[in-house]
């Protein structure tokens, strides 16, 4: 080459050296940017060592060219990764965000409240992941939350490991820190499902699957969804009953009687409302049961609320709603006293036959 | 004071006010700056504020071919560098009289300062 020569190098290949330089120091710029910079700097170059000759450093040319172009400096841009890992990507993420934080003293105030509260995260973190796991292998669950003696074990357990991660301890592989992050990760997606439930059972009204919180709601009895407050017999004949002793299927004795946890709890039963004195009436034992206190005695009596001391009156009869009804065949058999005759009469056993006979007695 | 260091912050001025007056390829506005008087104004810092300016839109190139050489790009003016060669005129006539009258030899001004 010429070089190795006394002949010296032409302006035009001294400018294409230098330029190459140039190049060469900002090489680290995107392509575009580097050819949009130096295109026509050969012929600037060129002209430069016609009036001046020297042309100075070339990286310290570069820089200075770098600078007032307004580029980064080298080394600033990320070239040899054009695209960066996901951790990495994390990472700047993450500094972003405790940059922003650190910028104004309101947002490090939050910050470092945030951070104090960073215990409880722990605990939820725990408390979220172990429900989660015994919902899953099937726990039973009461009201929605998967409570017992070896899952409160678990929760404890599972708070002691949280917490020791939360400090940084406990954590001997790499691995486990992993473990750790994917645990955060689950828990911040399941602690709402967890709250959400936790919420319901604690606000909802008590309910339990195999629990007894007090007397159960008896709705008493009802015809066509209204309640029945009394209840009148009449015989073949149409002739009304009084003192009729009901019982159901099994023996037990029905009443209209209910029973309303929130009134106290006690059988009781319930008022009647006449809607010819558009007046509420207490209903009370048929005359014949008050000694013996069966509800299952019908008619009952009634009596209004007096209007000065808001106390029941004295139990009267009632009246019944109809007064007599057509006899159901033209030849019912008539009770006698006689026992037996009339026990072929009632489609009951033989108990409601000697109550029929009672009830002559007293008609 | 180093004239490098003052030049720095008006060098967008100076170099939008020569491509104003006329287009001008890079070494030609480095020559024309120095002929102003700014001697010490360093080539790669013009090549570098005219990228600039031409990235920011106040300016526009063209291509000149040359005779047996690299060809030449030419810089010229667009609205917008006129625009911010107005902003930059009006902010250094402002600060220019500010500092002009801050660094005047000792006034009224600094005597009734040192008595207070």
């Amino acid at each position: 080459m010429n070089a190795t020569t006394t002949t010296p190098m032409t302006n035009a290949e001294r400018a294409q050296v230098f330029t190459a330089q140039v190049r060469e120091n900002l090489s680290d710029l995107p392509t575009d940017e580097l050819d949009d910079l130096l295109d026509g700097l050969g012929a600037d170059l060129e002209e430069r060592i016609a009036d001046d000759g020297d042309l100075g450093d070339p990286l310290q040319y570069a820089d200075e060219l770098r600078q007032a172009a307004g580029l980064p400096p080298r080394g600033a841009l990320p070239k040899p990764q054009p695209k960066r890992s996901l951790a990495e990507s994390l990472e700047s993420t993450r500094s972003g965000i405790s940059e922003w934080f650190a910028a104004t003293p309101a947002r490090s105030g939050f910050r470092d409240f945030m951070l104090s509260l960073r215990p409880l995260w722990w605990v939820t973190r725990a408390i979220v992941l172990v429900w989660i796991g015994l919902i899953v292998i099937g726990h039973p669950v009461a009201n929605g939350v998967p409570l017992s003696f070896p899952a409160l074990v678990l929760y404890v357990a599972a708070t002691v490991v949280s917490v020791q991660w939360g400090r940084g301890k406990w954590l001997p592989r790499n691995w486990l820190r992993h473990l750790r992050t994917a645990a955060s990760i689950a828990a911040v997606l399941l602690v709402l499902p967890v709250a959400a439930t936790l919420a319901n059972a604690l606000l909802s009204p008590a309910y339990v699957d195999d629990g007894y919180y007090g007397p159960e709601y008896s709705p008493g009895l009802h015809t066509n969804g209204e309640q029945v407050t009394n209840i009148f017999a009449y015989d073949c004949a149409g002739e009304l009953l009084d003192g009729i002793r009901l019982y159901d299927q099994n023996g037990t004795p029905l009443t209209t009687t209910l029973i309303d946890p929130y009134a106290g709890g006690e059988r009781m039963a319930p008022d009647q409302w006449n809607e010819q004195t558009n007046e509420q009436l207490v209903m009370n034992f048929n005359p014949l049961a008050t000694d013996s206190g069966e509800w299952n005695v019908y008619p009952l009596t009634a009596s209004e609320y007096s209007e000065y001391t808001g106390e029941p009156r004295a139990p009267e009869v009632v009246v019944p709603p109809r007064d007599a009804i057509a006899p159901l065949v033209q030849e019912c058999p008539v009770p006698t006293s006689e026992p037996g005759e009339g026990s072929g009469a009632d489609d009951s056993g033989d108990t409601d036959g000697t109550d029929s006979a009672e009830k002559d007695a007293t008609l | 004071m180093d004239a490098t260091q003052l030049l720095k912050g008006v060098l967008d001025a100076a170099v939008l006010a020569v491509v104003d007056r006329e287009d001008g390829y890079g070494y030609d506005v480095v020559r024309r700056l120095r002929d102003a008087g700014l001697d010490a104004v360093g080539d790669a810092s013009v090549y570098g504020t005219l990228r600039r300016l031409y990235a920011a839109g106040a300016l526009s190139t063209y291509v000149v071919p040359s005779e047996g050489g690299p060809h030449r790009k030419y810089y010229s003016i667009t609205p917008t560098g006129k625009d911010l060669l107005e902003a930059q005129r009006a902010g250094w006539a402002e600060f220019s009289a500010t500092l002009t009258a801050l660094i005047a030899p000792h006034s009224t001004a600094s005597a009734e300062g040192a008595s207070a």
